[in-house]
């Protein structure tokens, strides 16, 4: 390896080791994450030519999708990192509680839509790629992103929506039981 | 896009799961170890596989260059030649100076060479990588040898030159040359009294597997260098451990 590639795989992981751990963070959990960025920088080392020029954050994306479904598809590693997951979802990070039930219910919703629509609106939303890097990552054109992101959006917002109507009547047909004193629930 | 879309997108956009996480930076201490790491790895490997030429990575050898600055690895095709006929040869070269001669997919008992190499004080151990997670013991190199060598370009812009910067490169590795390509192994020649006074030159190898379209085998082998003052009793894989600028650090 020459140093002029050195260099350039250098000014690769500055540039993007921050966003990919982060989309790995968000996917296989904090403790897993370092594996996948580690093995998608590998990759990227031993591939460096393949790397193309300014797009190499939707390379990187692109092999670390990979890289978190191979890991996925070990029975071990899946199990290992399934419970990650879950404890990962599970976990509230120390905010406010009303902002904490805002973000569950959010991401609950974004869970109801279909795998590609929530592919997208994660890229596109907390990844901030945007549609040339999203259609590279996903291998289909530019042009098709569009026009299922523009699909994927309108669904989630119709969702989020219907949802929060159901919470608002939820809200007011469930009145809190007050006990009359002396009698307190074990 | 109209108002409800925009206003559902960015609640979504503050329901991002790592948005209360700090940020993590390329500088911090975990990801300069994973850099380090990386860089001490072959470059260019299913190229190489494909080819079926031999790698060696020389030790100490893996370059890193810190911050903004860039810097490289050397890396060194094995080229082919006669089949040999024994795993190892050792030989005193009368200056003090021991060659050796490996051929990987032979070897089968390191203990033996390393016996042949301390009776003819080469003060070196060869030992193979645990990369099935046996070994999970980490420890340090010699540190005014570091096992991954700095350099920044920026105050040495000659090495940038791919032969001077191996020269140099091999040049902070005076107790070891790399003399010949034999088929399948290495030839290396090991200068004991160029080794520092209390260290011992360690050269852990990892076999190579063929790819899975070509007769099963070891289609080469990963050598790296290092000086340390005490011989660990294993040397852990990558999956295990970190090998940093002081040495190998478990996971």
């Amino acid at each position: 390896m020459e140093p002029d590639q050195v260099a350039r795989f250098e000014q690769l992981f500055a540039a993007h080791y921050g966003d990919l751990m982060r989309f790995a963070t968000r996917r296989v959990g904090a403790d897993a994450a370092g594996d996948v960025v580690s093995s998608t920088f590998l990759i990227a080392w031993r591939r460096l030519a393949d790397v193309p020029a300014g797009q190499g954050r939707a390379w990187l994306y692109g092999t670390a999708r990979r890289v978190i479904a191979n890991e996925l598809r070990g029975r071990e590693r899946r199990e290992r990192l399934g419970r990650r997951v879950a404890a990962h979802a599970d976990v509230a990070a120390d905010d406010h509680a009303g902002a904490v039930t805002e973000q569950l219910r959010v991401r609950a919703v974004l869970g109801e839509l279909a795998p590609g629509d929530q592919e997208l609106l994660r890229l596109t939303e907390w990844d901030g790629l945007d549609v040339g890097e999203v259609a590279a990552v996903l291998g289909c054109s530019p042009a098709a992103v569009k026009v299922r992101l523009h699909r994927a959006r309108r669904r989630f917002a119709n969702r989020l929506a219907a949802a929060d109507r159901a919470d608002e009547v939820r809200d007011r047909t469930v009145r809190p039981i007050r006990l009359p004193e002396g009698n307190a629930m074990s | 896009m109209n108002t409800t879309t925009g206003a559902a997108l960015a609640r979504l956009r503050s329901a991002d799961p790592v948005s209360g996480l700090p940020a993590a930076h390329p500088d911090d201490v975990t990801a300069r170890a994973m850099l380090d790491q990386i860089l001490t790895e072959p470059s260019a490997l299913p190229r190489l596989r494909r080819t079926r030429r031999r790698l060696v990575l020389a030790g100490a050898v893996a370059v890193t260059a810190a911050a903004v600055v860039a810097a490289g690895v050397v890396a060194t095709p094995w080229s082919h030649g006669r089949p040999a006929s024994a795993a190892y040869a050792v030989t005193a070269d009368g200056d003090g100076a021991v060659s050796v001669t490996v051929h990987w997919d032979q070897l089968r008992d390191p203990a033996a060479l390393n016996a042949e190499l301390a009776r003819l004080g080469a003060r070196t151990v060869v030992m193979p990588v645990a990369t099935d997670g046996s070994c999970r013991t980490g420890f340090a190199t010699d540190p005014a040898h570091p096992f991954i060598l700095r350099i920044k370009f920026d105050e040495h812009p000659e090495l940038r030159d791919p032969a001077r910067f191996r020269e140099y490169v091999w040049s902070q590795m005076p107790w070891l040359d790399q003399t010949d390509q034999p088929a399948d192994g290495v030839a290396f020649t090991i200068r004991p009294d160029r080794i520092p006074a209390g260290d011992t030159l360690l050269i852990p190898y990892e076999l190579v597997p063929t790819q899975p379209a070509q007769p099963a085998g070891v289609d080469g082998a990963l050598l790296r260098s290092m000086l340390v003052r005490d011989v660990p009793a294993c040397f852990p894989g990558t999956a295990d451990a970190v090998y940093t600028t002081n040495g190998v650090e478990v996971r």
